[in-house]
């Protein structure tokens, strides 16, 4: 990865009359990277992806992007970028080697060079077997993975993408995240947006929170998995009743319960030293807890985004009157 | 250098001059049903207008109502059906949001409008 920036935006503004859906973000993108950009719905993700792909005009702010200032010269950063929308536009009547073709022209490539072209991005999408299908008759896997070869047409070395996993089955997502993986391998950089945390988790170098039009938090997701290092989140299960063991948590310094399972509890532990944890397992087996299973589970980035949401509103809200 | 060569360089064929909207459109619209119905009607039409004509042998009136006929029709398809299918086809890119995926590329507003036009202008050609 280099450490030439690649996109920078600072202080973007953008208003549709009284709502606010983007307040002051400012960010940077170094070369190569994939960004997971997350939010939840109507949390201004589109509205930013939409403004850097020089669809939409921000009422303030600048949006540079690999030098060029994209509110100024929107046809040169058109050249570089691929957008890949939420939902792609289907045509009637069109099949799929057409559809990339259109494109393809669209984009100035000529003769043999557009045919091989063409081919080589459905060769990448695998989109080869299909290429005679009209459109409409694609599955949503398929539709995706056409939308992507659309994006990568003019060669990208920006692409960004827009809930481009949403409503597609488990076999579509992962083979939607293999593309997404050979991308990044071939040094795209990558700005692609969801809701659903654990299908960005393995893709993306960084994440970007965004909540109420903000920009809430920025960091490798790695850090936000480990969060507060001192807090332990911990699982155990037991093979008698499980109240006796909420109740038995209730007494211990250190231990709170987070949530109830099936068979015991998730309590979050602050341990003051690398002893403890046996400490507290043995403590709970001389007070007659049957353990039948006691493990440190790993954050789920769900909860970092949750916590990184809370102490954002925290932070928010002490600041009003 | 030969003409043929300077008009079509090597790696590059004739279609190449050719809009890609109006190439899309083209192949779009070729596929229409309602051009291929069209198409088909006018073809009937004309087939029983050449059988009522060879009927007639010389009766002016007659073949006055026939030609009558001929151009009302020609003219729907020409003044009506086709201008329609024009705003179809632009509301149709704009409902879709392709025209937002066209707007990024390096065509600009004139060749898309003129693309569309060339290809519809092309098919009332092949209907007349």
């Amino acid at each position: 990865m280099s450490d030439e920036i690649i996109l920078d935006v600072r202080n973007l503004r953008r208003s549709f009359g009284d709502v606010h859906a983007v307040q002051d973000v400012s960010f940077s993108i170094r070369k190569g990277q994939v960004v997971g950009f997350i939010g939840a719905n109507g949390a201004g993700k589109t509205t930013t992806l939409r403004l850097l792909a020089t669809l939409d005009t921000p009422d303030a702010g600048t949006i540079n992007i690999m030098g060029c200032e994209a509110t100024h010269y929107p046809d040169k950063v058109r050249a570089r970028l691929g957008w890949m929308p939420d939902s792609y536009g289907n045509y009637d009547n069109v099949t799929v080697v057409e559809y990339l073709d259109f494109y393809a022209r669209a984009y100035g490539y000529m003769g043999s060079r557009r045919t091989k072209h063409v081919n080589d991005i459905m060769e990448f999408t695998e989109l080869t077997p299909i290429q005679d299908r009209l459109m409409h008759t694609l599955s949503k896997g398929m539709g995706q993975r056409l939308c992507l070869g659309r994006s990568l047409i003019n060669e990208p070395e920006l692409l960004l993408m827009d809930e481009p996993a949403a409503g597609l089955d488990p076999k579509a997502r992962i083979e939607f995240k293999n593309l997404v993986r050979i991308l990044s391998e071939q040094g795209k950089t990558i700005l692609i947006s969801s809701h659903i945390l654990s299908e960005l988790g393995e893709m993306c170098d960084t994440m970007l929170f965004i909540d109420k039009g903000r920009i809430v938090h920025h960091g490798d997701s790695e850090t936000l998995r480990r969060g507060d290092e001192s807090i332990i989140r911990l699982e155990i299960e037991t093979t008698g009743n499980p109240d006796a063991l909420v109740e038995w948590a209730a007494l211990q310094p250190g231990l709170v319960l987070v949530d109830r399972t099936k068979r015991g509890a998730r309590f979050d532990f602050t341990a003051k030293g690398p002893d403890e944890l046996s400490l507290l397992l043995r403590r709970a087996i001389t007070d007659g807890i049957a353990v039948s299973d006691f493990h440190r589970q790993e954050r789920r980035l769900e909860d970092a985004f949750v916590e990184v949401l809370r102490k954002s509103n925290g932070s928010t809200s002490q600041g009003k009157p | 250098m030969s003409a043929l060569a300077f008009l079509f360089p090597a790696g590059k064929s004739v279609d190449d001059w050719l809009s890609p909207i109006l190439v899309k459109e083209l192949r779009q619209g070729m596929r229409a049903r309602v051009f291929v119905i069209s198409y088909l009607l006018l073809q009937v039409f004309l087939s029983v207008l050449v059988l009522a004509n060879a009927a007639a042998q010389g009766d002016s009136r007659a073949l006055e109502d026939e030609s009558h006929y001929f151009w009302v029709i020609v003219g729907f398809a020409l003044l009506v059906l086709m201008p329609l299918r024009g705003l179809v086809s632009v509301s149709q890119e704009v409902k879709n949001r392709t025209m937002e995926t066209i707007m990024l590329t390096r065509l600009t507003a004139w060749r898309v409008v003129f693309g569309k036009w060339s290809a519809l202008f092309a098919q009332s050609l092949l209907l007349v």
